[in-house]
């Protein structure tokens, strides 16, 4: 998927200025939020639940070889085949050799953001296959040609009118006067036009949202049952997961499947929830012939060393962005590549490089919001700032800002030299912003005085207050509500 | 919550006043000093400080960061306790310093022994000196914004309150979403602009949909964003740091706007 | 498969060494992980999953009707022809299941309950499907659905109306007992094997989906319903 993160700034004023998307925005603090406090405020458990969570993942982490050698031991025991690749461009080569191998011309998809990362479906159309995503929200996306702008909700950013439009435009062959305003007719529309799909897709492609080592299993949770479709009705099934995607044992899933949801969408559990572990046996009337695992890299070793292995925890369950002020305000496609929100401002630096996607670790008031409902307690704001001491080094931000910082810090290690100048400093500063004729020349931060007002300082400082009188309380505070700045 | 004291003396407070407060609205921090010598501390205000450092260590420059850190530790850490009006600030000394810190055999070990001793104001009074309530009068209508550090790094959310319900005649009413950020974010703020506004518009949306005549914080940076927005909308909402309001240095009207 | 494929595995286990400082033949290492797999120990179970039986029994049959899925109740399985009938007559169906050939269901006199009984697995066109669920977890009312000729994992997405048998005695309060349960039935909690079944569906509700403006709409692919018939014998 080609990037456009650094475009960052123009992606926010645009998604600013975007009515629809405004709109269609509102859906996140009133759904997910409060949804997610009321899953968590029926378990009592859940805190305890995601101190385990965690404990799990930082477990198998540290014995990631051992669990992935294990779990494609009992894939091949059972008949499937498994495949590790390096790098998404090697992982795509596998799915596509499968497919030619196999004759394929249809291909069905369950939702998986690591073939969004990998750019799969691209690369399958550029081989003459059909692509279909059966997931409802990319399905609608895939028909308007966009990337999916949150990882569970993949189509949040659009309202209903929207998706009625890229319906009657795309389904020709249904009635042009068909009643089609209310959700439940795009659903059953949707439902009747993937059926076909489904039946006659000749290769079923998933991801995982975990790997059970024990078993050799693959876990998928969805709410609709396509994925469940997807790898039940062709003949070929492929998964396509992370090697981070791993856990120990089944009783590890569950603990995890256990704040999962309730995290991503606060329910209880998905509706589907599935254990998938090769093909068929011996007889099963249904489920593929032929089973495929793909294990990806694509840079997680490289995390795994690095400052930011604590990455590697994420299971994808969204909270981060749904509780981020910043997504709130402008969604996905603002990030500009696959993953968006914290975990994509921590994601996409070690994908696309710090110095296309720098913004993002910037972009951020370090609310913290996302750390604190994090079920896997991924350090976010710690990561981002990990990020900003890289793009500093490299001189990637403003060199302004950087000198004014080296003069302040400068300052700030004299304190008496500090406090002196910044005493008869604010003093005059305090009396320039009150007068509209002096304020102009103020250097004031744009960024600031476009949407507020620039603070009047009270006066004299408070060292310079309490050096001459101690604790007389002299503010001159009435000053302060005259107007100042530009 | 009260910690013991080492010794029966009054315990020897450090007031870290911090940049904010010092430059802009220094009554905070005469406000902040009255509050801890009510409460039985003998202050000072050592003259070796400056800044926590927070603007160079969110802008990614930790090496500067660490050079003050090293200074305030330096200037600090022979006091029983180092109180600082501000969540942010105070989270930046008590946590951060020992992550900056860590890996200097000289300096590890001293960051975390100063950061055992570092508190914000509120929690502070509450936690540690045991104060319940405060001896003030002010009969206005009054909303809360919790800032975010203090919130999420310091757990700071029930002890303002609790003394502010001992302000006599004070209609403190909550926010629909006290917790949400204010898009302050220090240089977020500057350098994301856009942005900082669109997460300031629903706070202070939230802000005047409860008619407040007063809006009460514990951190300065928050405080000046949100007032600035108030002001340049013209809204009639006077904005004041906790400090001011327990220490009963707020006005019983709101102020009239002058010119 | 190419060598550079094979490649790949040598390397990406190799990086992962490096990373984590270690080494593949360390034999403590080995040792701790062989011994998580094998001990299949419990975490954490919430206080709701180990609730006694009256208590979580309600709870299964609460927690499927809050997600949608209606719930009834039958003494023994000859009675699960009357059950099915009186579903399928609810609802002005017509009487024609899809089902596999579980034993439960050789007890059932399907003629004389007017049904139409179709053995194997479903298509596109199969209306309505029975299959039933060796287990369930009371936790979040969930249905636990093996793979075989007995149950065909396609009866469980394909048709519209979906219907479970499930006798009240498999209801476990955890999924941790229904797991341990389906390790029994399968075999592989004895030595050597691990045969858990080709796939396990955990069955929570009829299918739906929040896509559109975050509007609930059920049916989206899955079936649009799901109904449990409980045998409480």
């Amino acid at each position: 998927m080609k990037t456009r993160s650094s475009n960052f700034k123009a992606n926010v004023a645009e998604a600013l200025h975007d009515g629809q998307l405004q709109k269609a925005l509102k859906n996140v603090p009133d759904g997910f939020v409060a949804k997610r406090a009321k899953a968590r405020s029926k378990l009592p458990e859940f805190d305890a639940l995601t101190l385990e969570a965690r404990q799990i993942k930082a477990h198998t982490l540290e014995h990631l070889d051992l669990y992935l050698e294990n779990f494609e031991r009992q894939v091949i025991a059972q008949g499937g085949n498994v495949h590790w690749a390096r790098s998404g461009v090697d992982a795509c080569d596998i799915i596509g050799d499968i497919c030619q191998s196999n004759d394929a011309r249809i291909v069905a998809k369950s939702k998986s953001m690591v073939t969004e990362e990998i750019a799969l479906n691209g690369h399958l159309e550029r081989m003459g296959l059909e692509v279909v995503e059966t997931d409802l929200g990319e399905y609608i996306i895939q028909i308007r040609g966009e990337t999916p702008s949150h990882i569970i909700a993949p189509a949040i950013h659009l309202t209903k009118e929207q998706i009625v439009d890229d319906f009657r435009r795309v389904h020709n062959e249904l009635e042009t006067d068909r009643a089609l305003e209310s959700p439940e007719t795009l659903v059953a529309e949707a439902r009747e036009v993937l059926r076909a799909k489904f039946l006659a897709a000749d290769v079923g492609i998933t991801g995982a949202n975990l790997l059970v080592a024990e078993t050799g299993a693959s876990v998928i949770v969805t709410n609709e049952g396509n994925a469940d479709l997807v790898q039940t009705l062709p003949r070929v099934h492929i998964v396509v997961a992370s090697i981070e995607k791993m856990v120990p044992t089944i009783e590890d899933a569950t603990t995890i499947l256990r704040v999962l949801a309730r995290s991503a969408t606060g329910q209880e559990l998905s509706t589907y929830t599935t254990f998938t572990n090769g093909p068929r046996r011996a007889g099963d009337m249904d489920g593929p012939v032929e089973t495929h695992v793909i294990l990806l890299d694509n840079g997680r070793t490289e995390l795994l060393a690095s400052e930011f292995h604590e990455v590697l925890r994420c299971i994808r369950c969204g909270a981060c962005m749904n509780h981020c002020p910043v997504y709130q305000a402008v969604g996905g496609h603002s990030y500009g590549w696959v993953y968006p929100g914290p975990i994509g401002a921590v994601l996409t630096p070690s994908h696309v490089g710090i110095e296309e996607a720098y913004h993002l670790p910037f972009a951020s008031s370090f609310c913290g919001a996302c750390e604190a409902v994090c079920p896997m307690g991924i350090p976010l704001p710690k990561l981002m700032r990990q990020w900003r001491n890289r793009a500093f080094k490299k001189e990637l931000t403003s060199r302004g800002q950087a000198k004014l910082l080296k003069g302040w810090l400068w300052l700030a290690m004299r304190p008496r030299t500090y406090h002196r100048l910044t005493s008869w400093g604010m003093r005059a500063f305090s009396f320039a912003l009150r007068r509209p004729a002096l304020a102009k020349w103020l250097p004031l931060p744009a960024d600031w005085t476009k949407h507020r007002e620039f603070p009047v300082p009270d006066g004299m400082s408070f060292q310079a207050r309490f050096k001459n009188g101690g604790h007389r309380l002299t503010h001159t505070r009435r000053h302060a509500d005259k107007k100042g700045g530009r | 919550m009260k910690e013991a004291l080492q010794t029966n003396r009054r315990p020897r407070v450090g007031l870290f006043v911090t940049c904010l407060v010092d430059l802009f609205r220094p009554g905070v921090g005469f406000s902040t000093l009255r509050l801890l010598e009510d409460a039985g501390c003998d202050v000072s205000v050592p003259e070796g400080q400056s800044c926590c450092g927070q603007p160079a260590y969110n802008i990614g420059e930790k090496q500067g960061a660490a050079e003050l850190a090293r200074m305030t530790i330096g200037n600090f850490e022979k006091y029983d306790y180092v109180v600082a009006p501000s969540g942010s600030c105070a989270a930046m000394l008590k946590r951060h310093y020992p992550v900056l810190l860590k890996g200097d055999p000289a300096w590890e070990l001293r960051a975390e022994t100063f950061s055992r001793k570092v508190h914000e104001l509120v929690s502070f009074l509450t936690d540690v000196m045991g104060v319940k309530s405060v001896d003030v009068k002010l009969k206005r209508r009054a909303t809360y914004h919790d800032a975010c550090s203090g919130l999420r790094e310091l757990a700071i959310s029930s002890q303002p309150r609790t003394l502010l319900a001992t302000v006599k005649g004070l209609e403190l009413v909550e926010l629909n979403d006290a917790q949400a950020c204010c898009g302050f974010g220090g240089t977020f703020s500057v350098n994301y602009g856009d942005l900082s506004n669109a997460i300031l518009e629903k706070k202070v949306a939230d802000v005047l949909d409860r008619e407040p005549d007063l809006l009460i914080g514990g951190d300065l940076g928050c405080l000046m964003n949100i007032e600035g927005k108030l002001k340049r909308m013209g809204a009639q909402v006077e904005v004041r740091h906790v400090a001011e309001v327990l220490a009963g240095d707020v006005g019983q009207k709101l102020p009239q706007r002058e010119g | 498969m190419s060598s550079t494929r094979t490649h790949a595995r040598k390397l990406i286990l190799g990086d992962i060494r490096s990373a984590l400082k270690a080494d593949g033949d360390d034999r403590a290492r080995q040792f701790i992980v062989q011994k998580k797999l094998r001990g299949h120990a419990r975490n954490l179970i919430p206080s709701r999953a180990m609730l006694p039986i009256d208590a979580r029994q309600r709870l299964f049959q609460t927690m499927l009707e809050t997600q949608l899925a209606s719930v009834a109740h039958i003494n023994n399985a000859e009675q699960i022809g009357d059950a099915v009938g009186s579903y399928l007559r609810s609802l002005n169906l017509e009487k024609v299941i899809c089902t596999g050939s579980d034993k439960i269901f050789d007890a059932v006199d399907w003629e004389a309950a007017h049904i139409a009984r179709k053995v194997g697995r479903a298509t596109g066109d199969d209306p309505i499907s029975l299959s039933h669920a060796d287990v369930a977890a009371a936790e979040t009312g969930t249905l636990f659905l093996l793979s075989s000729a007995a149950n065909p994992t396609s009866l469980n997405f394909l048709p519209e109306h979906h219907i479970v048998v499930v006798r009240a005695v498999n209801i476990s309060g955890s999924y941790e007992d229904a797991w341990e349960q389906i390790r029994k039935i399968t075999g592989s909690d004895r030595q050597g094997g691990v045969q858990i079944p080709r796939t396990v569906n955990l069955i929570s509700g009829p299918s739906r989906t929040g896509d559109i403006e975050q509007t609930i709409i059920m049916g989206a692919h899955g079936p649009r319903r799901l109904h449990v018939i409980v045998i409480d014998e």
